[in-house]
């Protein structure tokens, strides 16, 4: 593990510029922002700001915009606590025992809990990130196509037996991410497929399109539903005392912070993603803690298990994303999606041939998470501000902003339609319960998935059984197979039990 | 009151009808698919083969929904998908939008955006005047300066910005 203490070094002599710093900020700011908005969520944000990034050294892009995805992180806290909004789905958890807080005139240890949680997380999971990059990688070279299909397997299937909600709607979701990805030029032929004569759909259908759409506008039309008005926030000034205070408190929850940090770190790795880790850590400290039984009331406690899980996870999806090319949160994905696009192909080979921008990136996110903290405690009383004018202003230049960002994802007109229809698609899917996320994770694996699928059916000469042909493929697909049953089986079982 | 309450769409036409949206997309996906070999050529699957099989998922899992959603008939017809409040709030939000989308195809997205702005800020949210003026010519002329001159990534311009002479 010592090993990677040199490269992390040179990532931070990389990192650490006046103008990556000033990006850092830039987009912890933008990234506050965004998780602050309605309409504008983490996911959104980063794919709004990709197009201008396209012209910039991928190392300064990545930290930009992982930025502004631990800035959304942040900001999503900010409105939970303060407006019992929550900014982000990850931060419905600390709605709990944030507002709560806040209502009780503990706005400021809420806030100053929430972020040093926060920041812990984050910590947390990056120290993980860096001791295992290595060994990650030596684990993903030893991966064929046979191995990524099994891989690709099991995070939709993980979707499907542990995403919440109903697996069917799981799965339609999943398919309708893989019939979009698969629409336009067929990798492997060559030939155009699913075009149906339209010559706009041979380019295939943008991922941050449909992120604009089914995120964004979809989210909107969700908030002008029930216009709620002008919102209040319980409090909007901080004092340095009660910040230190809080500070200074934050060893006593030194249990939760291991416990939700180990947790984040598990849901990041494997495709859980940060919201489900928020649930996850927040149930397993009210099952176990000795504070359970107040969590829900206004508990410090409550507050600390889900921050730290959102963030360790937020920092543990890098790992995956970066080694397997395997995003577990929709924000990765769309970060993945811009990788190619800055013409790095993620996976093993990417650590040895870039190692500049992979260190880089996991130096950037100890510098930049403490950038967070302190902006993040520094600017609530611009954010409490800026929620607080009134949403027919703040809403339609949000549309304005989606808009602007689909026209300068490829600088088309039919991309515009089609933000319209991704956003009535994702409406009626957020209102009926679909999930979102696997929808877009779909739509980044969809390609290579099929392309591992076909690979290893050329290998093994069209024989099923390549996939359980050695014992690390067997093990993942056998769990896959298993993940996609999980849900019939227990519905079988209740009802035998019945 | 009693009235408001009332679902304008029940939860389940809405849930019944976005399960056969899917499942006629899903049966789309497969008749797109037979346009080539849904099966194994010389070298493996062909380009046909996974959207086929994708399809044939989407549509038997739409199936499921379908048959879901009719069970709980009873219970889902009588949840308010949208009052008709709510539906008049929605649809007074997505027809400017589209609107909106509209017009930039025709005059650029700049003239669209302050048109949309007068009308959402004006009009929709009642706001005083020289609010509206400020803000619907104020955020054009912001985004213009960024896009044109700081990002140098222009945006859609229409028949106005190419009389003035910007391309």
């Amino acid at each position: 593990m010592f090993d990677n203490l040199p490269l992390l070094m040179n990532g931070f002599a990389i990192a650490i510029s006046p103008y990556n710093i000033m990006l850092m900020m830039v987009g912890v700011f933008l990234g506050i922002l965004v998780g602050v908005l309605p309409g504008l969520g983490a996911p959104n944000g980063v794919t709004l700001l990709m197009p201008l990034t396209f012209g910039m050294n991928p190392v300064s892009a990545i930290i930009l915009l992982t930025s502004m995805y631990w800035g959304a992180l942040y900001g999503g806290s900010t409105t939970s606590i303060l407006f019992n909004i929550p900014g982000e789905p990850s931060s419905v958890a600390t709605t709990f025992d944030g507002h709560p807080m806040a209502k009780a005139g503990r706005a400021t240890e809420a806030l100053t809990t929430a972020f040093m949680s926060s920041g812990f997380g984050a910590l947390f999971g990056v120290v993980v990130v860096t001791i295992l990059s290595s060994w990650a990688t030596q684990f993903a070279l030893k991966f064929s196509p046979v191995e990524y299909f099994t891989v690709f397997m099991l995070a939709f299937g993980s979707f499907v037996a542990f995403g919440g909600g109903s697996p069917i709607k799981t799965v339609v979701s999943l398919g309708l991410g893989l019939a979009w990805a698969g629409i336009g030029m067929d990798t492997v032929s060559g030939s155009m497929r699913l075009t149906f004569g339209f010559n706009e759909l041979s380019r295939g259908i943008n991922l941050l399109v449909v992120v604009i759409g089914t995120y964004g506008i979809a989210e909107l039309c969700q908030t002008m539903q029930e216009p709620a008005g002008t919102m209040e926030p319980v409090a909007t000034k901080l004092s340095a005392a009660g910040v230190l205070r809080a500070a200074l408190a934050m060893p006593r929850y030194w249990i939760a912070l291991l416990r939700s940090g180990c947790i984040g770190l598990w849901m990041g790795i494997t495709p859980g993603g940060p919201t489900a880790a928020t649930f996850m850590s927040y149930g397993v400290g009210r099952r176990f803690s000795k504070a359970g039984a107040r969590f829900g009331t206004g508990e410090p406690e409550g507050l600390v298990s889900s921050e730290t899980a959102d963030q360790a996870a937020g920092s543990a999806a890098m790992l995956p994303m970066l080694a397997l090319g395997l995003p577990s949160s929709a924000t990765a994905a769309v970060l993945l999606g811009g990788l190619m696009i800055w013409g790095l192909t993620p996976g093993p080979s990417l650590f040895a041939e870039r190692p500049d921008f992979v260190w880089g990136l996991i130096a950037s996110m100890y510098v930049s998470n403490v950038v967070c903290v302190i902006m993040a405690l520094t600017t609530v009383p611009v954010f409490a501000a800026v929620l607080r004018a009134p949403f027919t202003i703040t809403g339609p230049i949000i549309v304005i902003v989606c808009l602007v960002g689909a026209w300068t994802v490829g600088s088309n007109a039919t991309d515009l339609w089609m933000v319209l229809v991704f956003g009535a698609v994702g409406y009626f899917m957020s209102r009926l319960n679909y999930p979102v996320a696997p929808l877009v994770l779909a739509m980044v694996l969809g390609d290579r998935t099929e392309d591992a699928f076909r690979q290893s059916m050329i290998l093994a000469k069209g024989s099923i059984w390549v996939f359980w042909s050695n014992p690390l493929a067997g093990t993942i697909i056998t769990a896959a197979l298993l993940c996609f049953a999980l849900p019939g089986i227990t519905a079988l079982w209740r009802l035998a039990r019945r | 009151m009693e009235q408001e309450k009332r679902p304008f769409f029940s939860q389940f036409a809405i849930e019944a009808a976005f399960a056969l949206f899917t499942c006629a997309f899903g049966a789309l996906i497969i008749k797109g698919a037979m346009e080539f070999n849904v099966g194994w050529g010389d070298i493996g699957p062909e380009a046909g083969y996974f959207p086929f099989r994708i399809g044939i998922v989407i549509v038997l899992a739409s199936l499921v929904n379908l048959t879901l959603a009719v069970l709980r008939r009873g219970t889902l017809a009588a949840e308010v998908f949208l009052t008709r409040k709510q539906t008049r709030n929605v649809a007074a939000f997505v027809i400017p939008v589209v609107a909106l989308v509209g017009v930039t195809v025709l005059l650029g997205l700049y003239v669209a955006m302050a048109l949309y702005l007068l009308f959402t800020v004006g009009f929709v949210g009642r706001h005083r005047f020289w609010v509206t003026i400020v803000i619907a010519v104020g955020a054009p002329m912001i985004l213009f300066v960024l896009f044109e001159y700081v990002f140098i990534t222009p945006l859609l311009k229409g028949p106005l910005e190419h009389w003035l002479g910007w391309y």
